[in-house]
């Protein structure tokens, strides 16, 4: 009986209980991974990319960010500043990307700043840097030179000597890093014998032989590299012939990763040291575990530095803030992330409440052959990000960034062909 | 004493012990978890006269109340030494913790102050670290330090205040207000390892045990007293009900001497950052 009822009542309910229940998936949420993928700097940017998007699967892989799936936006900033101003402004306005994960060299960071206030976007940069900036539209998860050179000088002084040396690349990052630096030693008892300068990219071997000559001709006890690039590996060889080893005259690069290692020939490096917030090579789980991760993805080879590794937590920082705040609005996403921590693969993080940096660890590491870096030191305690170095006023600060751009002419590099610009004090003994 | 519906006061009994537990383990304000621990406390003991006097009926009592008087005087006399003696300790380290607090935070402000006395990017760093050490107690350490201990930033933020002083070049040092200020340092220091120890303490479960156990045998005690006019006994129940209730919550409350509403709070920090100086950034 039951089951005559239930065939004559099949052709009425039957098609209505069989139709799937319309079901609409919330759309994704919009995120912008801005990074160069072409140009000169894009081999270093490129882990940076992966570790965002790798950071960004695991998100998806877990149900998304509030029930959502997160949508990565992947531009090309073509290693270009103004690509990515205008890369910036199409993310946030035409694309509507709630957050972006973006920018590696200071130029293309300064040149996006403007945009993101402007259009109250959300910034999330990833890279180490010379400070003297805090807006409220970038959360700045790379550290600040009191993170990381301003510990490791002082380390050098306390176990190399106090004559230091100060060579970089002409442009903003190592031009305030070292103008901290030469304060940083005034203040503890240190020297700077000498600072100079090179061109972005420079690889003429007698411009390098040139420098180098006039580095060991000032015999400090220590060289502070901010050079960047290809230029590290013929600045090596080079201190090479000239007779300096890493152990009678040890270089700290403020620059170099492990990302950097792996595409040069790493061996004349080794026995060097980098200052740094992260290394590879550091003990833990989670930074195991990442790593891990990292290779798998990114095949054996690849390596993961202090950058990439900045990106990945701030993609993580960003998921848990807006899943605290319950909305991607930039305004609750910034509340959300004022003293919020993480325990990313460098340790413990927090985001400083006032100035959006993170207060992360500082650590000195030395460069081993195989292009890995090995912990020398670490500092005992997170360390409180600040941007304004305080051997300076801020506007002091900001007067100095400023002559920097005008005296290069609008840009934050020195120009092919331009003149050095002189050092930032004039106790310096360049000429 | 009627015996009728005795199944009621069993309820009435049960359920205010439970709810007694409860209001105990709850954090609730100051005010509403006294009066809800006196309340039930009254509540527990009056329901559970009319248990207790079934068992034992008046007729024996009065026969023995000569005995039991004594030996309630002796009961009441022990319990009271002991209540005193917890309400001392628990108000000595309640005041120590309130003069450590005090310490801490004027040798801050000492600190801070001297700072003056230093070459600017000294003093900018020293005020940078202070202000930032003191910001960090009040709106984070305070909140965690009861349940999860101390709070790694303020901990970074006072290293960070050592390393403005140990990596000063020797010309700075020279300064004569450099050994006062690490004086200062150190203060700084020891009182908060001392704030930290005493945001830990606690009453000692075994005299926990001697409180709650005393003050049941006093109430058993009083039920058993051989007194004719029910009303009057359960005055003399509640009243020490009241007593008793009142005793454990005044120790309960100064345990934790940051804890709760009655915990100290951290306004001598408060005002040391509302008397910072500010440099010009």
């Amino acid at each position: 009986m039951l089951c005559a009822l239930a065939l004559l009542a099949y052709p009425l309910l039957g098609p209505a209980a069989a139709a799937p229940v319309p079901h609409r998936r919330p759309p994704p949420i919009p995120v912008g991974v801005l990074h160069s993928l072409t140009g000169s700097v894009a081999i270093g940017e490129k882990p940076i990319t992966d570790a965002t998007l790798m950071a960004i699967d695991e998100l998806n892989a877990r149900g998304g960010v509030l029930g959502r799936r997160v949508k990565p936006l992947v531009v090309d900033g073509r290693s270009d500043w103004p690509t990515h101003a205008a890369a910036a402004r199409r993310l946030l306005r035409r694309d509507r990307a709630v957050a972006v994960f973006g920018g590696y060299t200071s130029a293309s960071r300064r040149s996006m700043v403007p945009v993101f206030e402007q259009l109250d976007g959300l910034l999330f940069y990833p890279t180490f840097y010379e400070g003297i900036e805090a807006s409220r539209n970038v959360v700045y998860t790379g550290s600040t030179p009191n993170q990381f050179v301003t510990p490791a000088v002082k380390w050098f002084l306390d176990n190399r000597g106090r004559r230091f040396f100060l060579i970089g690349s002409d442009y903003v990052y190592p031009r305030a890093v070292n103008a901290v630096i030469r304060a940083q030693l005034e203040s503890i008892g240190g020297t700077v014998a000498g600072e100079g300068y090179l061109p972005l990219g420079e690889r003429r071997p007698q411009a390098v032989r040139k420098a180098v000559r006039r580095i060991t001709a000032a015999r400090p006890d220590a060289i502070v590299s901010t050079m960047v690039g290809d230029t590290n590996l013929t600045f090596v060889k080079e201190l090479e012939r000239a007779g300096a080893t890493p152990k009678t005259m040890p270089v700290l690069s403020a620059v170099m990763g492990e990302t950097e290692l792996r595409v040069m020939d790493a061996r004349p490096l080794a026995g060097n040291y980098v200052a740094m917030s992260y290394f590879q090579s550091l003990p833990g789980r989670t930074n195991r575990t990442f790593v891990d991760r990292f290779k798998r993805r990114f095949g054996r080879d690849s390596a993961v530095s202090d950058s990439p590794e900045a990106a990945y937590t701030s993609v993580l920082l960003w998921a848990q803030a807006v899943e605290r705040a319950g909305s991607t609005d930039t305004d609750a996403v910034r509340e959300a992330l004022r003293g919020a921590s993480l325990d990313s693969p460098e340790g413990t993080v927090y985001v400083d409440e006032e100035n959006l940096h993170l207060w992360k660890y500082a650590r000195l590491g030395r460069i081993c052959p195989d292009g890995q870096i090995s912990l020398v030191w670490q500092s005992e305690t997170v360390i409180h990000p600040v941007p304004y170095s305080p051997y300076r006023r801020r506007q002091e600060w900001l007067d100095l960034i400023r002559s920097l751009y005008d005296g290069w002419g609008g840009r934050w590099d020195r120009p092919p062909g331009g003149r050095e610009l002189p050092v930032a004090t004039s106790k310096s003994v360049m000429p | 004493m009627k015996y009728h519906r005795l199944w009621h006061h069993w309820v009435l009994f049960v359920g205010s012990a439970a709810a007694l537990i409860a209001v105990k383990s709850a954090e609730l304000p100051t005010w509403p978890a006294c009066f809800l621990l006196v309340g039930l406390s009254v509540l527990l003991v009056n329901a559970g006269l009319p248990l207790a006097r079934y068992c034992v009926r008046n007729l024996f009592l009065e026969r023995n109340s000569a005995a039991q008087n004594a030996v309630f005087a002796v009961i009441g006399t022990v319990y009271a030494t002991l209540v005193a003696f917890a309400v001392v300790v628990v108000w000595e380290s309640y005041s120590d913790a309130e003069s450590t607090v005090a310490q801490e935070a004027n040798a801050l402000a000492d600190l801070e102050r001297m700072s003056r006395g230093f070459s600017v990017p000294v003093r900018r760093q020293v005020q940078e670290a202070a202000r930032t050490y003191a910001t960090l107690v009040i709106k984070v350490e305070w909140q965690r330090m009861n349940d999860r201990g101390p709070d790694p930033r303020a901990h970074a933020a006072l290293t960070e205040l050592w390393t403005v002083y140990t990596d000063m070049g020797p010309k700075l040092k020279e300064n004569p207000l450099y050994e006062t200020s690490v004086e200062r340092l150190n203060e700084i220091d020891d009182n908060r390892r001392l704030r930290l120890l005493a945001s830990q303490t606690e009453v000692p479960a075994v005299v926990w045990v001697m409180l709650y156990c005393g003050g049941v045998l006093s109430v058993v005690m009083v039920y058993f007293f051989g007194v004719r006019r029910d009303w009057v006994q359960r005055i003399l129940v509640s009243v020490l009900a009241v007593i008793v209730a009142l005793s454990v919550f005044l120790v309960a409350s100064l345990e934790k001497p940051f804890a709760g509403d009655s915990g100290i709070g951290p306004d001598a920090f408060v005002s040391v950052v509302a008397n910072m100086q500010n440099l010009e950034l």
